[in-house]
């Protein structure tokens, strides 16, 4: 599975978690069967002025009709343009761009995680959008914007962001006696170690790609970088670094705060926040797009969002899509109007109200949107300070490839963490500097 | 040409009609051949196409994130997947997996397909509940039996747990000491069933003459079995375990929608780790040459296998 990275990752989500374990995985299994298609939809206008396809993952197309092929239809019957839209399990998306594009074929437009693009400008399938983008670059979020740059070129237009917070179960903290969530690295441990006991679990890990993708802010909180700011060299090994990834894994390991199931959680974030939903853990990192599914599955969970804890600093990782106009678009003008139109002020309810999501621009900061729901407004907040990962081609095979093994082969001990992390930096450098 | 001239070509043309028509004899004789050219033409295409594709694939650096490097590279590829450990760690599941598969699933099959041959009230029911697992498509397998096994929520470890066999859920999955008999039991049971109607076609092409003269022989249902049913099946068995193996050893689906290889490589086979090279790694020149060993390898298990079978066959007749 595919099935991957960050937006990977909660396009799974499109598996119900309310049908709690029945679905689980059901998704990931979806996005595993290299299968086509799942839903189209939108057809808008006559056509007169153009057509335009676009491809994106289930996560906004599940089939059928969805909030963005009815925007679709929207621009298409505006602007006398026939607008397609496509959906794609997540986990095939980028394989489905790459082959497709690589052929000579494809879609017009594509939504793809914002940790995908590097890798897309880097096979040379999508457009240079850097003259179009920079005098509307102030209106995104930095960390998006710098997640859709690759070698100083602009790919794709930020849509909508996520990161990652602390979600805590406020009924299990009261009980345990512990009156606010755990702002330190210290903190953090103490408390996962107070709830945990009698079947309960104080904190929530993944395997696999999950487990590297959630290292990387513990990584930051400690100070360290990933790579060289040139992206020539993993750094993420460093002193700071190891440090980060031994108390990461010894919550596990050592503390034994977390339930053994997670080595189980290799497939979709609804795996990842079942024994959360379930108060079975009583705290667990997770994206904004976890909301969704906690309030479909368990709507009497009675819990809070924090930001996620600090150590020499506060820090998270950014997720999120972004637009991008692939070489396969003929109508090069027609492909940036759609882009900027969809990701333009007006257009940021398709995202709050179609999907729940927060849209990368920095209007929402202070919205209603923002500020309705208080997990939502943790989130808004965070996004402004959002950290991205590398903007590199092999990013992919970095995170859930070298990593993911890395992390499974610590949580398997199979190796002892620093091993482990050591070799991971090595042969990540290997992939940064691999022509 | 007429029908007529179609229905004699099997016979062989008479020395006579030979020297009178040669032309249209000898066109008669290919025509069988001619009528087959479209559907081989096609065949090349489908097959033929993306298996010289792939060959050529896996002798280029290949690299999609990477296009301006594509070159060609000789036999780069295969060296560095022959200097893989994670290579032949894949190699070795693939044999386990292929083997396992073969003797369970011929085991199991042969005995259902005796069952299902009997003259039992509800044969037929019984035979379609018998092969409901085959016809149920691969994703869904996994869906249903991924809940079953699901440490949390799956019913298999809540029984467990609830009789106190064990203390913990088993992470059937996600052990690494569990994983690879799991995959392999569920890969039996949900191809046992094809196995077992292959063997049924078989056992019920067996004339009952020959059980009724190897009763008045004074054979038993032993002897019956040894030297009626088991000669009189063969080439079901052959075809059997020759589909079985092509199976299994192809057989992505069973491992990638249970535990996508891992956990840390303990279910990795060959087709797992080409598609990891492909489409985590983006290497698609390592992948092309793992799948070329693939095929290689299956070409020529079964051409050898093929042969042994028609010599033994040969000296039996």
């Amino acid at each position: 599975m595919r099935p991957r990275v960050e937006g990977r990752l909660p396009g799974l989500l499109q598996a119900k978690a309310s049908r709690r374990g029945f679905l689980i995985g059901a998704g990931s299994i979806g996005l595993a069967t290299a299968m086509a298609g799942c839903g189209s939809g939108g057809s808008g206008g006559s056509g007169k002025n153009g057509t335009l396809t676009i491809w994106a993952s289930t996560t906004f197309v599940p089939g059928g009709e969805s909030a963005l092929s009815k925007a679709a239809d929207d621009f298409g019957s505006k602007n006398d343009v026939k607008v397609t839209v496509q959906g794609f399990a997540a986990n095939d998306l980028i394989n489905k761009i790459t082959t497709t594009l690589s052929g000579g074929g494809g879609p017009d437009l594509v939504i793809v995680d914002v940790s995908q693009v590097a890798q897309l400008a880097a096979a040379k399938l999508l457009a240079d959008l850097t003259d179009r983008v920079t005098p509307i670059k102030s209106q995104f979020f930095p960390g998006n914007i710098a997640a859709a740059t690759s070698e100083g070129k602009i790919y794709a237009v930020p849509y909508d962001t996520s990161n990652v917070a602390l979600f805590y179960n406020k009924k299990m903290f009261e009980k345990a006696g512990i009156s606010a969530p755990p702002t330190t690295w210290d903190e953090l441990r103490s408390a996962a170690k107070e709830l945990t006991g009698g079947g309960k679990y104080g904190y929530m890990l993944g395997a696999k790609g999950y487990g590297s993708y959630l290292y990387w802010p513990w990584l930051w909180q400690n100070g360290g970088q990933v790579t060289t700011p040139d992206f020539t060299k993993a750094t993420f090994d460093s002193p700071e670094g190891l440090e980060a990834w031994q108390f990461y894994a010894d919550l596990y390991l050592k503390d034994n705060v977390v339930p053994p199931t997670f080595l189980g959680v290799t497939d979709s974030w609804d795996q990842f926040l079942q024994p959360f939903m379930t108060e079975t853990v009583a705290m667990m990192p997770m994206g904004d797009f976890g909301i969704a599914p906690l309030a479909k599955g368990n709507p009497k969970l009675e819990y809070g969002v924090a930001p996620m804890p600090k150590k020499v600093q506060s820090s998270t990782v950014l997720g999120g899509n972004a637009v991008a106009v692939t070489k396969a678009a003929k109508n090069a003008d027609l492909a940036w109007k759609f882009t900027s139109w969809l990701t333009s002020a007006e257009q940021e309810k398709v995202l709050e109200e179609g999907y729940k999501r927060i849209p990368a621009r920095t209007d929402i900061t202070g919205s209603d949107f923002a500020g309705k729901d208080p997990a939502r407004a943790v989130f808004v907040q965070q996004a402004a300070t959002a950290v991205s990962r590398p903007p590199v081609p092999n990013w992919g095979a970095i995170e859930w490839g070298v990593m993911a093994d890395a992390w499974d082969s610590v949580i398997q001990k199979k190796k002892a963490p620093a091993d482990a992390l050591k070799a991971a930096a090595t042969d990540s450098t290997a992939k940064l500097t691999k022509k | 040409m007429t029908l007529t001239e179609v229905k004699h070509t099997p016979a062989g043309p008479s020395p006579a009609a030979a020297s009178v028509r040669p032309l249209r004899q000898r066109l008669t004789a290919l025509s069988p051949f001619l009528y087959l050219l479209p559907a081989l033409l096609a065949l090349a295409g489908i097959l033929g196409y993306p298996v010289l594709d792939a060959m050529w694939t896996s002798l280029k650096h290949s690299v999609p994130t990477d296009p301006s490097a594509d070159r060609f590279t000789g036999l780069a590829n295969y060296r560095a997947i022959f200097g893989n450990g994670a290579f032949w760690t894949a190699l070795g599941h693939t044999g386990l997996w292929a083997l396992a598969n073969l003797v369970l699933q011929l085991t199991l099959g042969f005995g259902l397909a005796l069952l299902m041959h009997q003259k039992l009230a509800g044969r037929a029911l019984f035979r379609s509940v018998v092969i409901i697992p085959w016809v149920v498509p691969s994703v869904v397998v996994a869906v249903i039996w991924r809940y079953l096994l699901d440490p949390t929520s799956g019913p298999l470890n809540q029984f467990l747990m609830s009789t106190g066999l064990t203390q913990e859920p088993v992470l059937w999955l996600a052990n690494q000491a569990t994983a690879m008999p799991v995959v392999i039991l569920l890969s039996v049971w949900k191809w046992t069933p094809f196995v077992a109607v292959i063997l049924l076609a078989g056992l019920q092409a067996i004339p009952e003459e020959l059980h009724e003269a190897a009763m008045i022989d004074g054979a038993g249902l032993w002897g019956r079995l040894l030297h009626v049913v088991i000669p009189g099946i063969r080439t079901s068995l052959t075809l059997a375990s020759l589909l079985t193996v092509g199976y299994s050893v192809n057989n992505f689906n069973g491992i990638w929608l249970f535990t996508q290889g891992g956990p840390i490589g303990a279910t990795e086979t060959l087709t797992t780790f080409a598609y990891r090279k492909a489409f985590t790694e983006f290497d698609f020149g390592s992948a092309a040459a793992v799948a070329v060993v693939l095929f290689a390898g299956l070409f020529i298990v079964s051409t050898a296998y093929f042969f042994s079978v028609e010599g033994r066959k040969g000296r039996k007749l």
